[in-house]
């Protein structure tokens, strides 16, 4: 059995002035995998052509060790996926909508699927055009929970919902995986969530990979410092050393620690140096503004 | 008050554009001496006029930020009537000079029979034109009605009921106009009975319709202030959407459930077949039944026009314009199933398979919407029926098949201006070259054309679906949310 869920090798797709990759992204099986990014860093892109919406350019796509184009039929039976598409009032009621999706699945799990109508507060006859916004959400994830699929993609699922409603959603889906044995790749802007939610983390930006690895270290390898040069010394700009803030001789700065930058910034002069942990959110906007700047 | 009757232009030149086409080309054909003239007036009519105004206050958009500019009422509301009654009378007269002035140059009339045409556009003209000469009375009294007719109409819609009125009185007035308005459409198709030119009652309906459209002045200010005023907000605008959607729904399974089986379908949602086959259903049963309406309801409007001049020819015209309700049912229905292709995309099914559920079941549904009218034609109308074959002959199945260009098309790029340009160039298309195939390919080679469009629709679906990425991006429409059916919001 192949140990990634998911394999990306020199993953190219480019739109005109956009262009993802080369992308190269590991997701091991049973890891909730959180992909994150500014807007149009090609989060969508690259989940959209792991779906098969779309040819890649250039590269390769493997989900459970099969080929993503050759295999396609295979891959989406064993995965679910939810995404901003939330128009289902073709189906005209929230039973029918079920059937139709049902009928793709040999493996559809009636009394989940039931369970989860319950948890999410729907019912068969619910009519969806009178849905809100985040019911219809719900929906689209009670249909791709139902069949038990091994990999589940998440394309800003919880974008809409109310503090409540995300908690439902995260319970589930953390129910859902419990086992240890189902993949879930998520995007998502709600930072604090997935930061609580996901144990894998990969940051993009215009298409590139900034950062990935495991959530922990990832948190843990980047800190707040603040710190004061004497006499008004500069500090000369480096890797891993990203400046947020001047004010005279005081400094705020993230600091990579996997680089070693507050030994390197004690060397350069820095004084009464403080270190504090940071949050997600915090590293993202630091990482993201930086490449801004550059 | 220039500003917002040029950026009305702006924002529907591509409805203008088709609309003048087709009405400088039922000129050209003398249509003013043909007794069936008077069908012509609806295209025109209902896209020059009133319906791009229905549809800026039905989205809500524009009103919403008219409402912020320092322009008072009366201002916007002669910017409406110039948009919608004004800039059209011109520009028909413009057509109607144009076309008469050039007649002449390229033979049009009867010498213009059996002579090759001077340039292909002249030449399709010719195929199916009439072999009556344009005449200055002819454009005049054809220009003079139809220019007349957006005055009425906006009378009657100005006078619609906007929401928020509570009074009876208001109410009952917004009654009465909304019914006339309806009828004022429908009307259109029977105006040469009801009022034939050279009559009094065509001077009767020229005098009343030019008062409605002096009449219509008077009332702008209100109107204007009207909408404005209780223009609801975003958040109305989707429970609003969501309501009628729900009502509609309603009423259509209250129908429905007489069907059957249909009453423990409708009870019970989660039972019966999914996957394809009610994707195959979805497209299927809407369609044909919704052509099916609309070819009953017209086949009832028409009968008494056109049959009073000639019985035996009913049934060829009937089934030559029969590509009309093809196109308009595909128009409601596809769109509603095919703009959710991203969501259906995710689903575990080959592309091939998908593709050819999206192309073939429109295919099918069109064949028996045509067997079946066919079966109730010959019951309701006592006028010749046509074979199959001559249906075929006829142009239907070349119809059905360019109405699957629809499924790619749609795929490719939603519901946007260009392909509601193209739907529209297609329609002028195939009611003219149904006449000109008519005369002109074997009834072998139209079936062979036809397969080979329907061939290609499938095969520029299948490419589409796997390789373009565009097809999944987000979707809207021009003209807000009135298509596809139970569909709720402004984005589709």
């Amino acid at each position: 059995m192949n140990e990634h869920a998911i394999e990306l090798r020199g993953l190219k797709k480019s739109y005109f002035p956009f262009q993802l990759g080369p992308l190269d992204l590991t997701v091991p099986r049973g890891a909730i995998y959180a992909l994150i990014g500014p807007n149009g860093a090609g989060k969508t892109t690259a989940l959209d052509l792991i779906m098969g919406m779309g040819r890649r350019d250039a590269g390769d796509i493997r989900v459970f060790g099969l080929d993503h184009q050759r295999d396609s039929v295979e891959i989406k039976r064993r995965a679910g996926y939810v995404g901003p598409e939330l128009n289902f009032q073709v189906w005209g009621k929230v039973g029918r909508a079920v059937r139709f999706v049902r009928g793709f699945y040999p493996d559809w799990d009636d009394a989940y699927c039931a369970e989860l109508m319950k948890v999410f507060h729907l019912t068969a006859g619910d009519r969806i055009a009178s849905l809100s916004f985040g019911a219809k959400t719900k929906l689209s994830l009670l249909l791709a929970l139902s069949h038990r699929p091994e990999l589940l993609l998440l394309d800003e699922p919880t974008t809409g919902l109310d503090a409540i409603s995300k908690q439902q959603v995260f319970a589930e889906l953390l129910k859902a995986v419990e086992p240890g044995e189902r993949t879930v790749l998520i995007s998502s802007h709600g930072l604090a969530d997935i930061e609580r939610f996901a144990d894998h983390v990969a940051l993009i930006k215009e298409g590139r990979l900034l950062l990935h690895g495991r959530m922990d270290e990832v948190v843990d390898r980047f800190r707040l410092a603040e710190f004061f040069t004497a006499d008004g010394r500069g500090i000369p700009f480096r890797d891993g050393f990203i400046v947020l803030k001047q004010e005279g001789n005081r400094w705020q700065a993230v600091l990579d620690q996997q680089q070693g930058i507050p030994g390197w910034l004690q060397s350069q002069g820095a004084q009464q140096l403080s270190l504090t942990p940071m949050t997600l959110e915090d590293l993202f906007i630091a990482l993201v503004r930086e490449k801004e700047a550059a | 008050m220039k500003n917002i009757v040029w950026d009305h232009v702006r924002r529907w030149w591509w409805l203008w554009l088709p609309s003048c086409l087709v009405y400088g080309f039922i000129v050209w054909s003398g249509v003013p001496d043909r007794s069936d003239w008077t069908v012509s007036f609806v295209p025109i009519a209902m896209y020059l006029g009133i319906v791009q105004l229905s549809c800026d206050l039905r989205r809500g958009e524009v009103p919403r930020v008219l409402r912020t500019l320092p322009v008072t009422a009366k201002q916007i509301g002669w910017a409406w009537w110039w948009a919608s009654v004004g800039l059209p009378v011109v520009a028909l007269a413009g057509i109607t000079t144009l076309v008469w002035c050039l007649a002449p140059h390229f033979n049009h009339g009867p010498a213009a029979a059996g002579r090759p045409p001077y340039i292909m556009l002249f030449g399709f003209f010719s195929a199916y034109c009439s072999h009556s000469p344009v005449t200055g009375t002819g454009c005049f009294i054809f220009w003079l009605t139809n220019a007349l007719l957006f005055g009425p109409l906006f009378f009657f819609f100005t006078g619609t009921p906007v929401p928020g009125i509570r009074s009876g009185k208001g109410r009952l007035r917004g009654f009465v106009c909304s019914v006339l308005f309806i009828v004022s459409f429908f009307s259109m198709m029977w105006l040469y009975r009801l009022f034939p030119p050279h009559t009094t009652r065509w001077e009767v309906f020229v005098a009343v319709a030019a008062l409605l459209t002096i009449a219509s002045g008077f009332r702008l200010e209100t109107c204007v202030q009207g909408c404005l005023g209780s223009l609801p907000t975003r958040t109305d605008q989707v429970h609003a959407e969501a309501l009628v959607g729900k009502m509609v729904q309603g009423r259509v399974e209250s129908l429905f459930q007489w069907f059957p089986g249909a009453r423990h379908e409708l009870s019970n949602p989660l039972k019966g077949s999914g996957g394809l086959r009610l994707l195959f259903q979805t497209i299927f049963l809407p369609l044909s039944g919704l052509g099916l309406s609309m070819l009953v309801l017209s086949g009832l409007l028409l009968y008494y026009p056109m049959t009073a001049k000639d019985t035996s020819g009913f049934a060829n015209i009937f089934w030559s314009v029969f590509s009309m309700f093809l196109w308009y049912a595909s128009l409601l229905v596809l769109p509603r199933v095919l703009l959710q292709i991203r969501w259906l995309r995710t689903l575990p099914v080959a592309t091939v398979t998908l593709a050819w559920v999206l192309t073939f079941a429109p295919v099918a549904a069109m064949l028996a919407f045509m067997g079946l009218g066919k079966l109730i034609f010959g019951i309701v109308y006592p006028i010749p029926q046509m074979s199959f074959l001559s249906m075929v002959h006829q142009g239907c199945l070349l119809q059905i098949a360019l109405a699957t260009l629809l499924v790619p098309l749609i795929i490719w790029r939603g519901l946007d201006a260009l392909v509601l340009a193209l739907v529209m160039g297609m329609l002028l298309g195939c009611s003219i070259g149904t006449f000109y195939l008519q005369k002109h390919l074997p009834l072998s080679a139209n079936a062979g054309v036809s397969l080979v469009l329907i061939l290609v629709s499938f095969l520029l679906t299948r490419l589409l679906l796997d390789r373009s990425s565009r097809v999944y991006r987000p979707r809207t429409s021009p003209t807000g949310s009135p298509f596809g059916l139970f569909q709720g919001g402004s984005k589709i």
